[in-house]
Parts: C-alpha cells; sequence; structure tokens
C-alpha cells in the first residue's frame, strides 16, 4: 500500500474519517437520545438546598415554652464575662484592691498590666474595647429577645401579657448595661431599635442617657415580679430593679451633676421594709462554693464549674503551686493580688481580712486575702522550686514574704517575686476544682443596701455622727467582729499620713466590705479620691513609673478601633480623637 | 529533570537503534526493493498509524493495526524517516536490508508528551495554559513516606514545606503565592478521576505521574475548587503484553539534624553561677538525648502488573513501618490497589476499575516535648527515687509555669490512631463512533479515623490533676461522585482538528464525627479504652460532643481545543457550578476560560530551535465556603440559663443569614512559552502571572444590631499576585556510556498583596484599614501582637520594634522610628515577611554506564521567620527557671558584665531571615547487567539521602517558611499570620536510605 504523505501528527486513517462522515449522521439521533437524557438526569439532581443535622435554624424554633426560655437564657448567658471579663480588670486593677504585677516575664504581656494600674492606658489598649463590646453585646442581645418577643405577641403567636413581663425583665437588664457604660464610658451611644438599627449611632450625652434608662427602669421595675424565689434567683426581678435605681441615683452627681440622695434613700428603704432580704450572720456565706440563694443576693450571677463558667479568680491570683493546696485540675497563673495598704486597711481582728499561715502552719481563719506561708492538702509547705534568688525565704511559698521581715506586699514590676503580694481569697477555692469556679457572683447585696443608704444619709445631713447612718454602717462592722464607729470621718486608708477625711471611715467601710465586687471605681470618682491614685500605686520596683491622675482619666477612652468602626463616635475628653 | 531509570531503558534501545543502523550502513545496495518490517515501542507493543516516510519526498505509508509496514525504496541510500506522536522521529538508513525492525522511543521533547489534563488527556504540544507534568522517572528518592514529596521542588512556582520531622504531620502545599484567605488554601487534588482525593490513600510508590495545573485557565475546568491549582495524580497501570513484578524495598535511617541551640549542663553552671539564679540538682542530663532516637524505617513494595489486548491489571500492595525521631511516635501503614482495564463489545466498551484501601496506624507522641526538652534543666534528673517524685511515677518535676519533664510527657502518655480509607471507582467508556466517546464514572470515598489520648494519673503535664485524662474521637468522611462526559475527537477541515468535551458532575460530602474527653479513673489499665470508668462522665465534667455536616457540589461542563495546522492552538472551557454552601441568591456560579498558542519555530526558521510556542489564556476560577450552613441563620446553644433551680440550655443566633454568600472568584491571565532547542539538548518553559482574587470569602465582625449576631462569612475583599516561572533542562552531556543533565526551575513572586478587605454589608461600612494579628502568648508577651494585616500591602508583614541596642541596666532600647521622642507602640514597624519570594529546585544527574547519580538542591528564599524561641528564654535572668539559648552567655555589655535583662520582649532582633538552600535529595544507583537466562528484567541497588544539610543563616531548627500559625495557644491559626516558627515544631532530620529496585 503506497500512499501519499499526509499530516504525521493526525491520528486518524482517512478512510476511517469517511466512515465517520456518513455515519455521523446514522449516529445523531442516537447522540441526542442520549444527551437529552443526560439532562433529563441532570434536571433532577440539581437541588443544592443544605441539609442539616447538628444545627438548628428559627424555622423550627419557638414552638415551646421550653425553648422560650432558653431563648430569654441568652440575655442572662452574657453575664458570664463579668466576675473575671475585661469589665473587672478596668473597675479592679484601676484602684487600690488589686495589682497584676509583672513576675518574671509573666504578666508582661506588652506593659498592659502596669499601663492599668499606673492610669497610663491610651485608647489602644484592648482592655478599653473589652467592657464596651460586653455592654453592648448585652443590650444588643435584650434588644434582639424584645424585638422578638414582640413581634411574636403582635403576630398572635405568643400571649401579650406573658410576652410583655418578659419584655419588662429585659429593658430592666439592657439598663443594668447602659449604667455600666456610663459610669465608665460616660457618653454613648443609646440606640434600642433593633428592627431598624442606624449602623453608626451617634454619641448621646452621659446625662441624657441617665434620664432616659432611669426613666426606662421607673416605668419597667413596676412591672417586675417582686417574687424572690427560684424562679427570680439569678434575674432582674423588682427589687434588682429598685437596687439599679439606688446605684444610678447614689451617683447622679457624677453621671449628671445634679445629685438625689432622697431618691437613694426612698429605693433603699423599700428594698430594706419589703423584709425580703437580710445579712447573713456569716460575711463568707455569700461567697462560698455553695452560696447560691445567700439571704443578701438581690442579682447574682449563677456561675457554675460545669453549667455556667467563667469566673476563674482562682486561676488568677493564686501561684503555680497553689494547684497542690487546692488540688486544682489545672495549673493557676500566678496573677492577680491586692495592695499592702489595702491590706493593712483591716483590722487585724476584723473576720473579713483572715490570718496569714506561717512557718506553724496554715491560716486559722479564711479572709478576703491569702497571706503567708502555704499548705498543701496534706498539710506541708508547699514549695516553690522556681523561687527566685533574692527571696528572703527562698523556696517555701509564701504570699508576701509575711513573717520574714522583709514582706513584698506591694509589687508591680518588672521583675517582682514570683511569690510576692497577698492574694485574693475573698471566694472560697473548692477542693479539687476545676478552672471553673462554681461560686456565684453577687452582683447586689444587701450589705451594700445599707451602706448606699448610710452614705446617703451623711452626706445630705453631712454629720459624721448622723445616728442613722451610722447605725446602718455598725451593722457591717458588727457582722465583721468589729466595734461601732463613732464618726464616718477618718483618714484614708491609702493616705495614713495625712488628715483625717469627712466620710473617710465610711469609705474605708465601703472598700473593706465590697472588696472585688466592681465597685472600687465608681466609689473613688464619686468620694472625689480616684486622682490620688500616686498614694496607691506604689511602684516598688520601678520608681521611674509616671502616675497619671488627671481628671480626664475618670471616663475610659473609646477604643482605637470602635472609633474606626463607627465615624459618629465622639471621643472622651483628654484622648486622641481618632 | 529525567532521571536515571528512564534514562538507563533509552540508552539501551538507542544502542539497538545505532546497531541496526551501523548494519544498514555496511552493507550496500542498488536495487529498487521493498523493505518490509515492524515498528514497536517498549510500552506499548508493536504501533499502528506510524508514519513511515522517504526522506526528502512525500511518499510513505503508515503501519497497519499489527505494525506492521511495507514501502518501495528506491535503493540503499534511501534514508526511511519513522515518526510517530509522542515518540522520537528515527531515521534509517536502508543499506541492503530487506526487513528493518525499528523500536520507537517515547519522545524526550516536553512539546511531544502527552500531559494529563481536566477530564482528558491533551499533548503538550497543544497545551495553551500552564501545566507541569512531572514522570515517575523524574520522583524525589530515598526517605519519601507521602506522595508530596516526590514533587517537592520539581515543579515551578509549587512550595510543598512541612517544618520538621514529623511523620504524622501533613504538607502545606501553595501554588503561586496566596490566592485566598479564609477559603481553601491548598490545591485540588485529584487522583484517577477522583476530584478531592486522598492523597494519603496513594501509595507513593505506585503514581506513574503528577501533573499540576497551575494557571486558571487550566484549572476552570475545576470551577469551584479550582483557585488553588489542581493537582492530578496518576497510578501506574498494567501494560499491553507484559508481566511483570516489581519489588521495591527501601531502608531508611533518620537522625535528627537540628536541635535548639540550648546550653549544656556545664555551661548552665557557668551562667547560673555568674547570676546567682537557678537551682542545681547536681546531673547532667541531655534532655535532646532523652526524648530522640535515630528512627528506622523499612518499606516494601510488590506490584504485579500485566495485559493483554482485551485486559490489563495492576495490583500492588505496600508496607511501611517508619519510627521516628521521638522516642514515643511512629507510624505503620499498609496499602493495596489494584488497577483493573477490560475492553469489551468488539472493544467498543472499556471498563476501568480502581480499588484502594489504606490503613495507618499512628503514634503521634506529644510536639509539646521539644519545647520542654529546650527549656528544662540540664542540671536535673530525668527520674528521682526520692518520696516527694512518687506522685509522678518516680519522674523528676519542677513547679514551674508551663514546664514539663519531656520525658515523663512522652512515657507516661500515650496518643495515638488508626486512619482507614477506601476508594472505589468504576468507569465506563463507550465508543459510539470513532472519535466520539461518552463515559460515566462513578466512585466512593471513605475514610475513617479513631483517635485516643490518655494522660496518666501520675501525669504532672494534665493528666495528674484530672487523676488520669482520657479521650477518644473518631470521625468519618465520604464522598461519592458520579460525572458522565461526552467526547468528540475530529476533525473539521484537514488542518482543523477539533477534541469537543461536555459533562455533568455531581458531588456530595458527608462528614460526622464523635468526641469524649473524661478524666477521674481507679487505674491507669484502662487507658482511653474505657471511658465510662471515667467519674468525670458522672459528675458533669466530662466532655462529649458529635457533629455531622454535609455539602454537595453539580456541574456541569465544556471544553473545545481546536488545532489548526499544527500550528495554532486554542482552548475554550467553561464550567457552570453550583454548591449547596453558596446563599440562596448565589447558588450557581460560571468559570469560563480561553487560551490561544502558536508554535513559531517554523516561521522564525531558526536552525537551533526545535519548537518555540508562545501561549497566554486567561481563566475564572472559584473557591468555596470553608463550611457548610455559612449562609444560613442557624441558632445554637448560648450558655447555661438558670431557672428555677435548675440551669436550662439559652439558645441563641450564632450566625447571620447571608443569602448573597457565593464562591471567591480568582481571574488569572498567564503568558508563556514552551521551548526546545538544539535537538532537544535545551527544553523548558516560562511562565508569567497575574491574578486577582475578588469578592474573597473571610469573616468579619459585623455590627449587632442590625445583624442578630456579630460575625458574618462576607464576600468583600481582594487580593493580587503576580509572577515568573522558569523551567529549564539542559543535557549537558550526552555520550552513549556518560549522560549529564542539569534542570533549574526558578520561581518567583513579584507581588502577593492584600488590595482590600473592606466593604459594605447589611448597611454597615466594613473598614478593614489595617489590623495587627497573631499573639506571641505566655509567657509574658500576651498582647504582643506580631503580624500587621494592612490593605493595599504585601501578605505577611511581621511587625515588631526596631532593635538597637541593649542598655547597660539591661533595658531593650529600640528605634524611636516616628522621631517623637518617646518609644511606643506607634514605633513599630515592618521588620521582615514571612513569605518566601523565590523557590528554586536544581537537580543534577548523571548517568556513567551503569551507574546513576542525583543531587537535588532545594532553595527557599526572600522570607523571615519570628524566632520564638529566642524572643522567650534569650534573657540571662530566667536561668531562674529554665534552661537557656546559648547566646543568652554572650549578652554582655563592653566591659563584659552580663545585661541584666529581665524580660523577653519581642524586636527585629527575633526576626530572622530564613533562607536556605537544601541539599534535599541525593542518590546512588547501581543497574546490573542481568543475561536475559537470569528471569530478571532489572535490579538496581540505591543509596540515597534526604535533606543532608541545610545552608541557612537561620539560628532555629528549621528555616522552612511557615505558611499558617500553629499557636500552641490554638487561637491564631490564619494564612495571614505566616513567618511565625513556634515552640512546637518538630526538629529538623535527615535521612540516609538504602534499596532495591526489583523486576523480574
Amino acid at each position: 500500500m503506497q500512499i501519499l504523505f499526509f499530516n504525521p501528527e493526525n491520528e486518524y486513517d482517512m478512510k476511517t474519517k469517511e466512515n465517520n462522515k456518513m455515519k455521523n449522521s446514522l449516529y445523531l439521533k442516537r447522540i441526542i437520545v442520549i444527551l437529552l437524557g443526560v439532562a433529563a438526569f441532570s434536571q433532577a439532581c440539581t437541588n443544592l438546598d443544605e441539609e442539616l443535622f447538628s444545627e438548628v435554624t428559627p424555622a423550627n424554633f419557638f414552638k415551646t415554652d421550653a425553648e422560650f426560655v432558653s431563648a430569654l437564657g441568652a440575655a442572662y448567658t452574657q453575664m458570664g464575662g463579668y466576675a473575671m471579663g475585661d469589665i473587672h480588670h478596668v473597675n479592679e486593677v484601676t484602684t487600690d484592691e488589686m495589682v497584676v504585677p509583672t513576675r518574671g516575664s509573666d504578666w508582661d504581656d506588652g506593659g498592659t498590666w502596669r499601663r492599668l494600674h499606673l492610669h497610663a492606658w491610651g485608647y489602644e489598649d484592648g482592655f478599653m474595647g473589652g467592657p464596651w463590646d460586653f455592654c453592648y453585646s448585652g443590650i444588643s442581645t435584650a434588644n434582639r429577645l424584645i424585638y422578638q418577643f414582640n413581634t411574636l405577641a403582635d403576630e398572635g403567636q405568643v400571649d401579650a401579657e406573658v410576652a410583655s413581663a418578659y419584655v419588662a425583665e429585659l429593658v430592666t437588664l439592657r439598663n443594668f448595661f447602659y449604667w455600666q457604660l456610663i459610669d465608665m464610658y460616660g457618653n454613648v451611644p443609646y440606640d434600642n431599635d433593633f428592627a431598624n438599627a442606624s449602623s453608626a449611632p451617634p454619641t448621646v450625652a452621659r446625662a441624657t442617657v441617665y434620664a432616659s434608662v432611669v426613666s426606662d427602669l421607673e416605668t419597667n421595675v413596676p412591672l417586675l415580679t417582686q417574687n424572690v424565689d427560684g424562679t427570680t434567683y439569678g434575674r432582674m426581678n423588682y427589687w434588682a430593679g429598685k437596687f439599679l435605681l439606688a446605684k444610678l441615683y447614689l451617683n447622679a452627681g457624677v453621671y449628671t451633676g445634679t445629685e438625689n440622695w432622697d431618691a437613694v434613700i426612698a429605693a433603699c428603704d423599700e428594698i430594706i421594709n419589703s423584709g425580703k432580704y437580710s445579712l447573713e450572720s456569716n460575711y463568707f456565706a455569700n461567697f462560698n462554693v455553695d452560696n447560691s440563694g445567700s439571704k443578701e443576693f438581690i442579682f447574682a450571677i449563677p456561675y457554675d464549674q460545669i453549667f455556667f463558667t467563667g469566673f476563674n479568680m482562682n486561676m488568677s491570683t493564686l501561684h503555680y503551686g497553689s494547684q497542690y493546696t487546692y488540688n486544682l485540675t489545672s495549673q493557676p497563673w500566678n496573677g492577680f493580688c491586692s495592695l499592702e495598704e489595702f491590706y493593712n486597711s483591716y483590722d487585724d481582728d476584723d473576720l473579713r481580712k483572715g490570718d496569714p499561715g506561717t512557718v506553724d502552719g496554715p491560716a486559722a481563719r479564711r479572709g478576703n486575702f491569702l497571706a503567708g506561708y502555704q499548705y498543701t492538702t496534706g498539710g506541708v509547705v508547699v514549695m516553690d522550686d522556681g523561687a527566685d534568688g533574692a527571696d528572703p525565704d527562698g523556696k517555701p511559698l509564701n504570699f508576701g514574704n509575711i513573717g520574714t521581715g522583709e514582706p513584698q506586699i506591694n509589687e508591680l514590676g518588672p521583675q517582682c517575686w514570683r511569690q510576692s503580694g497577698v492574694r485574693i481569697g475573698k471566694w472560697e477555692y473548692e477542693i479539687g476544682g476545676t478552672d471553673n469556679m462554681s461560686n456565684d457572683y453577687s452582683v447586689f447585696r444587701y450589705a451594700d443596701v445599707l451602706l448606699m443608704k448610710a452614705e446617703a444619709l451623711w452626706r445630705k445631713s453631712g454629720s459624721p455622727t448622723d445616728a442613722a447612718a451610722l447605725a446602718l454602717v455598725n451593722q457591717i462592722r458588727a457582722r465583721a467582729g468589729l466595734g461601732n464607729l463613732g464618726s464616718l470621718n477618718g483618714k484614708l486608708c491609702f493616705d495614713l499620713e495625712s488628715a483625717s477625711v469627712a466620710g473617710g471611715e465610711l469609705f474605708n467601710e465601703r472598700g473593706r466590705e465590697m472588696f472585688g465586687e466592681h465597685y472600687r471605681r465608681q466609689d473613688l470618682i464619686r468620694w472625689g479620691f480616684w486622682s490620688m491614685n500616686e498614694k496607691w500605686t506604689l511602684p516598688h520596683n520601678n520608681p521611674g513609673d509616671v502616675v497619671k491622675s488627671d481628671e480626664y482619666l475618670s471616663l475610659f477612652p473609646i477604643n482605637k478601633s470602635k472609633l474606626s468602626a463607627n465615624p459618629n463616635l465622639d471621643q472622651n475628653p483628654g484622648y486622641p480623637a481618632k | 529533570m529525567r532521571t536515571f531509570n528512564n534514562l538507563y531503558c533509552l540508552f539501551r534501545k538507542l544502542m539497538f537503534s545505532l546497531l541496526v543502523f551501523g548494519c544498514a550502513t555496511s552493507i550496500a545496495s542498488a536495487q529498487q526493493r521493498t523493505v518490509t518490517g515492524k515498528v514497536t515501542s517498549e510500552t506499548e507493543g508493536s504501533l499502528p498509524g506510524v508514519n513511515i516516510v522517504i526522506q526528502g519526498t512525500v511518499t510513505g505509508v503508515m503501519t497497519d493495526t499489527e505494525g506492521n509496514y511495507s514501502i518501495l525504496v528506491p535503493g540503499p541510500e534511501t534514508v526511511l524517516v519513522y515518526s510517530f506522536i509522542g515518540y522520537i522521529q528515527q531515521n534509517v538508513t536502508v543499506g541492503d536490508q530487506s526487513s528493518i525492525d525499528v523500536v520507537l522511543l517515547p519522545s524526550t521533547s516536553e512539546l511531544g508528551e502527552v500531559v494529563v489534563i481536566g477530564y482528558g488527556t491533551q499533548r503538550k504540544r497543544e497545551v495553551t495554559s500552564s501545566i507541569t507534568s512531572v514522570k515517575s522517572e523524574e520522583f524525589n528518592r530515598g526517605n519519601v513516606m507521602a506522595p508530596e514529596q516526590l514533587i517537592q521542588g520539581k515543579v515551578a512556582g509549587l512550595s510543598i514545606s512541612r517544618p520538621g520531622g514529623n511523620p504524622n504531620a501533613g504538607y502545606d502545599i501553595r501554588l503561586r503565592g496566596m490566592s485566598t484567605i479564609g477559603a481553601n488554601l491548598g490545591p485540588l487534588v485529584i487522583i484517577d478521576g477522583v476530584i478531592g482525593g486522598d492523597l494519603n490513600n496513594v501509595d507513593p510508590n505506585d503514581i506513574e505521574s503528577i501533573n499540576v495545573l497551575k494557571d486558571g485557565s487550566a484549572a476552570a475546568i475545576y470551577g469551584t475548587r479550582g483557585s488553588s491549582g489542581v493537582i492530578l495524580v496518576q497510578t501506574k497501570r498494567g501494560k499491553k503484553g507484559t508481566s511483570q513484578v516489581e519489588y521495591n524495598v527501601y531502608v531508611t535511617a533518620e537522625m535528627v539534624a537540628k536541635n535548639t541551640n540550648v546550653m549544656n549542663a556545664t555551661e548552665w553552671r557557668a551562667l547560673s553561677a555568674e547570676t546567682g539564679l537557678g537551682t542545681d540538682f547536681g546531673y547532667d542530663t541531655d534532655w535532646f538525648k532523652e526524648i530522640e532516637r535515630t528512627g528506622l524505617s523499612q518499606v516494601h513494595n510488590l506490584a504485579l502488573s500485566g495485559g493483554t489486548d482485551k485486559t490489563n491489571y495492576r495490583a500492588s500492595i505496600n508496607y511501611r513501618d517508619a519510627s521516628s525521631i521521638m522516642i514515643t511516635a511512629g507510624r505503620r501503614e499498609l496499602n493495596g490497589r489494584l488497577n483493573l482495564t477490560q475492553k469489551a463489545l468488539n472493544d467498543k466498551l472499556t471498563l476501568d476499575l480502581n480499588m484502594a484501601s489504606t490503613e495507618v496506624q499512628s503514634e503521634y507522641g506529644f510536639d509539646a516535648a521539644f519545647r520542654y526538652a529546650t527549656i528544662y534543666n540540664p542540671t536535673a534528673p530525668v527520674r528521682s527515687s526520692e518520696a516527694a517524685y512518687e506522685q509522678y511515677d518516680g519522674y523528676f518535676q519542677q513547679v514551674l509555669f508551663d514546664y514539663y519533664n519531656p520525658v515523663a510527657l512522652l512515657e507516661l502518655n500515650t496518643n495515638d490512631g488508626k486512619n482507614r480509607i477506601v476508594n472505589l471507582s468504576l468507569k465506563g467508556t463507550y465508543e459510539i463512533i470513532e472519535g466520539l466517546n461518552v463515559d460515566a464514572f462513578y466512585s466512593i470515598q471513605n475514610s475513617n479515623n479513631l483517635n485516643g489520648e490518655y494522660r496518666d494519673k501520675n501525669d504532672y503535664w494534665g493528666g495528674m490533676n484530672r487523676n488520669g485524662l482520657a479521650s477518644r474521637s473518631a470521625n468519618n468522611y465520604s464522598s461519592r461522585l458520579f460525572e458522565s462526559t461526552a467526547h468528540y475527537l475530529g476533525e473539521l477541515t484537514s488542518s482543523v482538528n477539533i477534541n469537543v468535551l461536555g459533562g455533568y458532575s455531581y458531588q456530595d460530602f458527608y462528614n460526622e464525627g464523635f468526641y469524649a474527653q473524661g478524666g477521674d479513673f481507679l487505674t491507669d489499665d484502662f487507658t482511653y479504652n474505657n471511658l465510662s470508668a471515667a467519674l468525670d462522665f458522672k459528675n458533669g465534667l466530662g466532655t462529649i460532643t458529635s457533629y455531622k455536616n454535609s455539602y454537595k457540589l453539580i456541574a456541569f461542563f465544556g471544553r473545545v481545543n481546536v488545532n489548526i495546522n499544527n500550528t495554532w492552538f486554542v482552548t475554550a472551557s467553561t464550567r457552570y457550578e453550583g454548591s449547596s454552601r453558596f446563599g440562596a441568591d448565589n447558588k450557581w456560579g460560571l468559570f469560563p476560560a480561553i487560551g490561544g498558542g502558536a508554535d513559531i519555530a517554523q516561521f522564525l526558521n531558526v536552525s537551533f530551535i526545535d519548537n518555540l510556542k508562545l501561549r497566554a489564556n486567561y481563566g475564572i476560577t472559584g473557591n468555596q465556603p470553608s463550611d457548610s450552613y455559612l449562609s444560613l441563620l442557624r441558632l445554637g446553644p448560648s450558655g447555661n440559663f438558670y431557672y428555677n433551680g435548675v440551669f436550662v440550655p439559652g439558645y441563641s443566633p450564632v450566625s447571620n443569614a447571608n443569602a448573597d454568600l457565593k464562591w471567591e472568584k480568582k481571574g488569572e491571565f498567564d503568558a508563556g512559552f514552551d521551548f526546545s532547542l538544539y535537538n532537544s539538548r535545551i527544553t523548558g518553559s516560562f511562565d508569567y502571572y497575574t491574578r486577582t482574587t475578588t469578592d474573597l470569602l473571610w469573616q468579619y465582625q459585623v455590627p449587632v444590631p442590625p445583624n442578630l449576631y456579630n460575625q458574618a462569612w462576607l464576600n468583600l475583599g481582594k487580593l493580587k499576585s503576580s509572577g515568573l516561572e522558569l523551567a529549564i533542562t539542559y543535557n549537558v552531556v550526552t555520550k552513549p556510556d556518560l549522560n549529564y543533565s542539569i534542570t533549574f526551575t526558578p520561581s518567583y513572586n513579584l507581588d502577593n498583596t492584600l488590595v482590600s478587605l473592606s466593604g459594605t454589608y447589611n448597611g454597615a461600612d466594613l473598614e478593614y484599614g489595617s489590623q495587627e494579628l497573631a499573639d506571641m502568648g505566655s509567657p509574658g508577651q500576651n498582647g504582643t501582637p506580631l503580624t500587621l494585616v494592612e490593605e493595599g500591602k504585601p501578605i505577611g508583614q511581621l511587625f515588631t520594634y526596631k532593635f538597637k541596642e541593649i542598655d547597660s541596666a539591661g533595658n531593650f532600647v529600640f528605634e524611636d522610628t516616628n522621631e517623637d521622642g518617646s518609644i511606643t507602640a506607634a514605633d513599630r514597624v515592618v521588620t521582615g515577611n514571612g513569605l518566601p519570594k523565590f523557590l528554586f529546585g536544581f537537580g543534577n544527574t548523571v548517568i556513567y554506564k551503569n551507574w546513576d547519580l542525583n543531587v537535588f538542591f532545594r532553595g527557599v528564599l526572600g522570607h523571615d521567620l519570628i524566632n520564638s524561641f529566642r524572643s522567650f528564654y534569650e534573657v540571662p535572668a530566667y536561668i531562674t527557671s529554665y534552661n537557656l539559648p546559648k547566646t543568652t552567655a554572650d549578652m554582655r555589655s563592653d566591659d563584659g558584665t552580663l545585661l541584666a535583662v529581665t524580660s523577653g520582649t519581642l524586636s527585629s532582633k527575633y526576626v530572622e531571615n530564613a533562607d536556605f538552600v537544601a541539599l534535599d535529595n541525593m542518590a546512588l544507583g547501581y543497574t546490573f547487567n542481568l543475561p536475559s537466562s537470569s528471569g530478571f528484567n532489572k535490579i538496581k541497588l540505591y543509596l540515597a539521602g534526604n535533606n543532608l544539610f541545610y545552608i541557612t543563616g537561620y539560628t532555629g531548627v528549621d528555616p522552612t517558611p511557615r505558611y499558617i500559625d500553629s499557636d500552641y495557644l490554638g487561637t491564631h491559626n490564619s494564612p495571614l499570620v505566616p513567618g511565625i516558627d513556634r515552640r512546637d515544631t518538630w526538629f529538623r532530620t535527615r535521612s540516609v536510605t538504602f534499596g532495591a529496585n526489583i523486576i523480574f
């Protein structure tokens, strides 16, 4: 076979190609049939809806009562971040109650903890954004649920009365967050329209927000249940609403420039006279692991190591070796401690102070502080292999080196001794506990009602020996095993060198009683002592540190990222605007 | 890139041809006569359709179906030219032979090769996009445990990396830099047509070729999954007319190549004495020695293959037993594969059956052991008989933050798992008429994982305080794929050939699993095998989760290739694809591509240019969201609510509805040329690409209200990258018994820019601007971001203070870069970049007689790493607690006193250039001459080394780029923060392998 040359890269024989052409038409029908078949099959198989197995969409929710309650629950689960979140740090570490020293390298974290204590924060510090997010997240959850419940009621899907009770409760909770916001940031956006919310709500003046919050509460609190039982524990009932109003009135002078002591007294009286609450005979009944249902709790967060997590003071304050004291399931972080002046502001007899552990044995009495030698559950002193070379008693774990003659209580760092500082011991640390504590956390407590009323009475009368005020304070003192005060005046606990200050002793007492419960910053500001912070920071290890004490620092800055996200926000005075 | 195996065969054939040629010329005749013969190839047997042309004329014949031919030649001086697609053209002078049998050799010219593309094959000559094909002969040798290693460094623009020598860790594969930040980062893997195939189910020994579709035009046929590139893996199949057994075996010894550079006990004591800090426990412990060993591995691969006209098969079984450098970690693997092809119905129907199954048993060890071995006090003993240590089962422990005896950690605890993967696929192809085929393909993939971990009751690291802690996890992943295509190959006119493809694809995926963790055991004896014995489940502290999710993809696709005169080539394709993961309003996307090429060698008429093909193309590919259900408003448990004395679950939104959610869209332009010079002495290709990804998928913080939840997956951002790639092979010496060739595959990334991450959603402007990401972490460097992600700037910017000096007081002094007189956070600047700019592979192959030698270097340059070990521990005062880098003792002022540095602070001091060139692979082989009576076809022995040395200035253990942050705190995993060398990295290894390859 000899044929003409053809393209050497052609794959087909010419004959076959000719055959192809002839056959093509014959096969065309067959091809069309097949393609049509494929197309028909394909149409059946073009459904791209998603199939869900382990998640829920709203289409199949809100069908039962239990689902309603669980939806409401979302508003309260927000509170999990209250006890030890950034909102705790900015209200405690900025005061004479707490400090987070830099221990070796630990807790250096770019100096952010030192800046917090020295009032040297900047508007880019993460701590300044956390509380803002915490509060607005709580507000938007409440508003979302209000919107959803109202919508369901309008559509007739739920009973309007049922819905309105939930709504009043959510409004009260929402205003708790607004109160926190005006307390920390002053001027903040106030926008509760969920359906048509602005994406960039503008800043509203502090006094204006205050007025809205108070009027909102005055309308809604009367709608709340006055029951105090299992169904209201951990929720906003009538009395929690009254307490919230009392706090707002108490600080009205700060928030608006106009004081309103009578309103404080009236709100407190209503709570006191209801007889629903009373002081526990033992102060620590409020802070034990098993403190649920304390007669003092008006509003508490029901933390639980399993069901409601987020309270981890044990991790935050205890030394690594304290793991052996409490058989904790995790190694603690060796952070937060109290300051020397604050520790010493308690009488040694004060039941709230407690004893230090000594070389002869662990502390005999529990207190707000853990000081001195620490023992294992087996009764031997905890040894700290990583003890700093200069530590006066070396390896034995001794918080603050109490009893060595060289107490190291105040430390800020950098390079503090790892054992320095008395630790926060107010809440009972469960033996065998996890990094989530089961102690409920008191937000509104009856003892504070007494102290608020005492303060309002004293401010109103101006008399340091106001009998009614003294009687209330002495109720608190008696429980702490202390004698009666004769005068509300006294030297400030962190400034014993100076003269007696009007109401000084009342202020000190507030600190001793309410230690660690998020009120110190607010109290310092209301009493006008906030700018005296150079008196309590006492940075032993870094005398060069600058302590800022300008008035503007009584409001926190709007975090840089918030400003860039919302052009309608105004920065607080004294801070960079952008 | 050609290696010895093939070259050896090639040489044998060349010798044979020369012999034929020699015979032909030695006998002269002057008569016109008929010459007959048979044309065969080594691999395919007889070759039908081979053109045989008398040189200088247009007279010629073709071989028949049996490969036979017959041609009338004018005289003995006649030269016959044998040519066939994909084979080297041979010229034979007739002489006085009447019978000339010719064996054609597969073409060495890249342009003649057939490459695998999406849904088919194509002659390299016709390809208009950037595709790199690596054949088995060119694969890396030696201690190869995963398919990825076979082509590491071989493909310009493809980065394959795994820091450290963890045998159970995967590889990060990146093609042409980054094309996404929030969706799938690695290329789509297709194994014998199975889309989304699992490379763990392919033994490296069974792979015939790996083809990488690099540009958008080549990958567009894979639509929503093509954006990060496509890797096509073809496994070996039986060949017609053969029957053979192949046995590969090797043993490997793997050693630690580099430990962290910390002090020994003597050095530690000296610094301790000088500072007066730290506790000397009186021992001399090399903690690395305690947790490391030489890892020995053995690998066996037995393959049976053969074929007839109707059937061919290949069955293989692979066994791998690898012990690692960590005393308690290793991996055993058993894999089987069967590939079967059968023809029926007068050869019109072809059935392909593939089955593969793998079982892997892994002992994972604990990565943290490397960190603790680095910082553990070298004067401390491993064990102690003192009573205080009984609670730790006799292991020494010290009570410090994040500090645990690494030997106790490894020896007391268990961490292992089993992984079973099964893949079945069946394909039927029916030839309706010549040139027109339809096929149907069905495959299932199933992967099961079962892991268990137990921390001992005496394990201070985590088990002790939980009184024993066990966890178990199980996961099942399955996928079904159905595809059908119609394919027509034919000619429109005598000079225009077309190749048309159309098809439909359906694929679904299910992923479901279970996890339980609980502690508090009476005894350690159960380890993780009896979770009901954990009291944690009774007291509520146990953790249990289960999950199931699914998604599916449906597509229609088509492609047309046009070949005009074998000179001009056009390819156009499109895929119309929908994913269930897209939002309700955007379920379907269109992914078109077009490309053209021209072989201009014939117009240039330059003698040394064999081929020069210019090509350019543009293609759009997609990337779908990384998870299902992201477009739906979902409710989830949001903690619990205390209600009437009990806790009830709270439910709230965990996502926002986004009906617009769609695919990321990458448009890529690629232009380049392929060339062959001096009769294929020099071949190669060059590419320029530029790509833009829009509608970037990313999870945004969104305001609440108006949104129900504070995060949403949105398509807002834009990325851009461009680069150059070259691949060149030069056959330096091509003598009969000496051959030397080099290959060089450099790639350069010109640009990798995050153009924007901002946009508008639900009425709100989401301005990204710049953000600082990642965190140095504990101890002491929480809140220390490492990376600046900035719109308009390159990805991977490492962001630190600029180090100036350490002053005499031991304070770090940084540069006041903004000259405002004080050092603040505003003085931090970009001091490095974590992504490499320049990658290359450099291969050398020498074949001398029966010997072959392969030396392969790999270079990665232009990237920096943050050396976190140094940043944390290069602090003299920390000798109180830790062992420290040797360099710490050199931190002195001019008068020799040790600087009183008291805390680690990140600065440019610890941002190190991590350029490296590694001798990745070196192999020396010897192939025995075997008499045909021996029954053996081939016996080859070889000695190979992997990662033999690294040339680098980086002081950490491994200069390999870190594409993803493996932060042990587990909170910052993101491709936006490359370049951080964390402390849990396994140390770098080198290995030596001795192996044999036997065929009979």
